[in-house]
């Protein structure tokens, strides 16, 4: 466990304070005696009932707005094959369907080129997430790790902080074999953080979940038992920050209950890559009725080893999940017109000639810096032309906060909110 | 009538004799041939280097595909620069060298030999009348095909043993990415195994290939490669040497692989390159990789004249200590070496070597020691440099008894051989897996299809041609 954890070092912080003070009159009150638990813990595992987000609901609004699916088209993708050309897009229904026929495209999103501004795939999900570019360092410092932590808040901190939502209505979808990318859920910024997080979908968390299940069994034999407990506990401390480590709701159960009944426990009968990001976020359309929804695509990055058609056959499987997803939302009607779609890449790739498979983005290349956004739903804009202005990809954030309704006080304020698709 | 006294005469004496220079114009170790004046000899030299190096070059990258018919020619010059840099050893050693030039000598060969080989025209001057150690006229053949014909055995014999490795290599990275693509999982392990085997597969045959190329160059004679016990006993006669030999290649690998993969830094990132059009980045990275073929020839002139030089000392070795037999000898080498002197009388059966680098027994041992580094790299991640050490400590101790051992029983040097040759072949492993790795962190980066893993230019095609086909070519 770390010290360092900057949201909870202002011990006077107001809210923490309260909490504090809440759960410990509810324990005097009730007669009973914390003890036996570390000091950490009373901090952060509040008695029976009284979750800190409880009291803060009280002050938060109920939410009545537009739902937002945000698509993240990682892991990088260039315009070339998504928009340059409607012939040659392997994205049909995003360009066809979403742009042409009732959305809004902007051709020229950009990442900010300026030292210590990167363009990969934690990276740009963090760009999109906060509003900001910053320089991300791994905070794990082991190779290849790229642990990031968000400084400022993200948008489903913002979302949180101002609605009565409950965090699994503020779901992420991440893939399987990005383990980093399970712990952008919230900031380090002492005004948000934990208490505001969105919850992760993944494979990553049904593991964990068929693990606390197993656990559960009394037929467990002492020495399995130990191995799986260790097991778990390494999966949940990943995420170091989150002391009480609640990583499960009842909502969450209730889902991953629903999925290992239908697919079981193999992994082996689940849709697989990116598919299963679609299956994921379907289902939880239907159970857990998210109203921020962010979907991390990854798989046409695997063109880094070679083989284009990893690439552009990636392009088409998310196109289809797009496709899939928006069949869902117009199929169920409190999320017909109701929903808004926003689909960004988290970085472009390299339009390098000299090369026989150019496809990288790790480079600061030109092209890797240049992507696009598109945005389709109720209450957007249908110009029927692109957007040829040039904005950055930060706008993103603020662009959600804008239709959403909450306020992006930590966003770069300069790079707008692309302002074309509320015309 | 008296006598004269005859006057005492003093034996003369041979050494005071003047050195008659020949008069058939042959030249003695120590002097020239021609009276030229050093500076057009000089001048001469370099002019000649600059046009090989050039015309090697030009060999090395021209046109898509043709390149690689190109560089054939190449490894057949290389192969006949290192036969001429052998003999030349041998003949600066030998006592023949007293009596004959260099270019008399290998006049008097069966095979055509020269130190100085040419891309195209015939080798050499015509055969000097003086040559009379000759026992049948050489035939004198046009050097583009001489090339030609010994780069195209050099290739399909270094083929012949490292082509396996490479062509799992290229399976293992096709197929598992392709099966990772898709999320196989129940043949996950497919990819990673194969491309180890791969790997193991292509150090395997390194163990044995470059001194069997320098084997092959100077026998002249593609079978000659596959002469496994000869080649594995002038490998354990310079066992130090010979991993030296392999840390210079795998070294001389690391510019070129950088230099292979830096096109990943050019285009889209360069104002020069971003805005130049289709047929000026084409152009432009002609003349890169011209000048990359360019330093590659020269790195090939090195390895392969370190190579040459192992050679020539390591056959002098072996037949010195008798480690091979009379049949083992090549015959062309039998010839060469007899010509010069330098081959002693070698026993009718060679001697077993029950526990060196090429019997079985050595493979085992090598083998386990290389299980135990591996152990011991596992035990240093879990248990840090104490577990590290540890395991090669209790790896180690055993060997260490056996050797003190050794000492009382005047086997200390019998012992410290092997060990000696355990130790380099030890090295000799991963020298050539960081030759290998370097490969796979260049495709990574800048992928190459097909040629990335089939083709290793200073072992195999000597050629640097890596324009991406289908963006700048039609494809």
């Amino acid at each position: 466990m770390q010290d360092n954890n900057s949201w909870h070092l202002p011990a006077l912080d107001r809210r923490q304070f309260m909490h504090r003070v809440a759960a410990g009159v509810g324990a005097l009150s009730a007669g009973l005696l914390v003890s036996g638990q570390n000091a950490a813990q009373q901090r952060h595992v509040t008695a029976a009932g009284s979750n800190p987000e409880d009291a803060d609901a009280i002050a938060r609004l109920p939410y009545k707005g537009p739902n937002v699916i945000l698509v993240r088209f990682g892991g990088g993708v260039r315009r070339q094959e998504t928009i340059d050309w409607p012939e040659k897009t392997h994205c049909p229904f995003i360009y066809h369907e979403l742009v042409e026929k009732q959305g809004i495209l902007f051709k020229d999103l950009d990442i900010a080129s300026t030292p210590g501004i990167d363009t990969s795939h934690g990276q740009g999900t963090l760009y999109l997430l906060t509003g900001r570019f910053d320089h991300y360092e791994d905070i794990s410092h082991k190779p290849f790790a790229d642990r990031f932590e968000a400084k400022v808040p993200t948008i489903f901190e913002y979302f949180r902080k101002r609605y009565d939502i409950p965090e699994h209505q503020a779901l992420i979808i991440n893939g399987e074999d990005r383990i980093n990318e399970e712990f952008y859920t919230f900031s380090n910024h002492h005004l948000y953080g934990v208490r505001y997080r969105s919850t992760v979908l993944s494979l990553y968390r049904f593991k964990s979940y068929l693990l606390r299940e197993e656990l559960k069994s009394p037929a467990l034999a002492d020495r399995e038992r130990a191995e799986k407990t260790k097991q778990l506990e390494d999966m949940v401390n990943k995420d170091y920050r989150v002391e009480d480590r609640r990583v499960a709701s009842p909502e969450l159960d209730r889902f991953w209950a629903e999925w290992r009944d239908y697919y079981g426990e193999s992994g082996l009968v689940n849709p697989r890559g990116d598919r299963v990001l679609t299956a994921l976020a379907v289902r939880a359309l239907k159970q857990l009725r998210p109203r921020l929804l962010m979907i991390n695509y990854q798989d046409p990055d695997y063109v880094h080893w070679g083989n284009p058609h990893f690439y552009t056959r990636a392009i088409s499987i998310i196109d289809e999940g797009v496709r899939e997803i928006y069949q869902a939302v117009q199929g169920d009607p409190e999320y017909r017109n109701n929903t808004v779609f926003l689909i960004v890449p988290d970085c472009g790739r390299n339009n390098n000639r000299c090369m026989s498979v150019a496809y990288q983005h790790h480079f600061n290349s030109k092209s890797a810096h240049q992507i696009f956004a598109v945005a389709a739903g109720p209450g957007i804009a249908h110009p029927r032309v692109a957007v040829d202005r040039q904005h950055q990809q930060i706008a993103v954030a603020a662009a959600v906060g804008k239709i959403m309704q909450f306020p992006t006080e930590h966003v770069d304020s300069a790079a707008g909110c692309l302002a074309e698709m509320f015309a | 009538m008296k006598i004269p006294a005859i006057p005492e005469v003093s034996p003369a004496d041979s050494g005071d004799l003047p050195e008659v220079i020949p008069v058939d114009g042959r030249a003695c170790k120590g002097q020239v041939a021609g009276k030229r004046p050093w500076t057009i000899r000089f001048l001469s030299g370099v002019v000649g280097w600059l046009w090989r190096w050039l015309a090697g070059t030009v060999l090395c990258f021209n046109f898509i595909f043709v390149s690689y018919l190109t560089s054939i020619l190449v490894v057949g010059w290389l192969y006949r620069w290192m036969q001429g840099r052998v003999l030349y050893g041998w003949w600066k050693r030998s006592t023949v060298a007293d009596r004959l030039s260099f270019e008399e000598f290998c006049t008097g060969l069966d095979m055509p030999v020269t130190s100085r080989p040419r891309w195209c025209l015939r080798d050499g001057p015509a055969k000097s009348p003086a040559s009379s150690l000759s026992t049948k006229p050489t035939a004198r053949r046009l050097a583009l095909w001489l090339n030609l014909r010994i780069g195209f055995q050099g290739l399909l014999c270094t083929y012949a043993l490292t082509g396996w490795g490479c062509l799992v290599m290229l399976f293992s990275w096709e197929f598992g990415w392709l099966n990772s693509f898709n999320k196989g999982y129940e043949q996950a392990p497919v990819g990673p195994l194969t491309g180890l085997a791969g790997i193991f597969l292509f150090i395997t045959a390194m163990f044995y290939v470059p001194m069997a190329q320098v084997h092959q160059a100077v026998t002249g004679d593609a079978r000659a490669f596959f002469d496994f016990r000869f080649v594995w006993r002038l490998i354990q006669a310079r066992p130090l040497a010979y991993t030296g030999l392999a840390a210079v290649t795998t070294l001389a690998s690391l510019p070129l692989t950088v230099l292979k993969t830096a096109p990943v830094a050019f285009d889209d990132h360069f104002d020069l390159w971003s805005q130049a059009s289709d047929a000026e980045v084409l152009r432009y990275l002609r003349y890169y990789f011209l000048g990359c073929a360019a330093f590659l020839f020269l790195t090939l002139l090195v390895v392969r004249l370190v190579a040459s030089r192992l050679y020539q000392r390591a056959v002098l070795r072996v037949l010195a200590r008798g480690w091979v037999a009379e049949a083992d000898l090549h015959p062309t080498l039998n010839q060469m070496l007899k010509r010069l002197e330098l081959r002693p009388a070698l026993p009718e059966v060679a001697p077993r070597f029950a526990w060196g680098a090429g019997a079985l027994g050595g493979w085992m041992i090598g083998a386990a020691d290389q299980v135990v580094f591996l152990i011991a790299l596992a035990a240093a991640l879990v248990a840090g440099p104490v577990g590290f050490l540890l395991v090669l400590a209790v790896w180690g101790a055993p060997w260490l008894f056996l050797w003190l051992v050794g000492l009382f029983r005047h086997q200390d040097k019998l012992i410290g051989e092997f060990n000696l040759r355990r130790l380099a072949f030890a090295l000799l492993f991963w020298i050539w897996f960081a030759f290998v790795a370097q490969v796979y962190v260049s495709e990574f980066l800048n992928h190459h299809p097909v040629v990335g893993f089939l083709n290793h230019m200073l072992v195999q095609f000597p050629c640097f041609d890596f324009v991406p086909l289908g963006t700048l070519t039609p494809p």
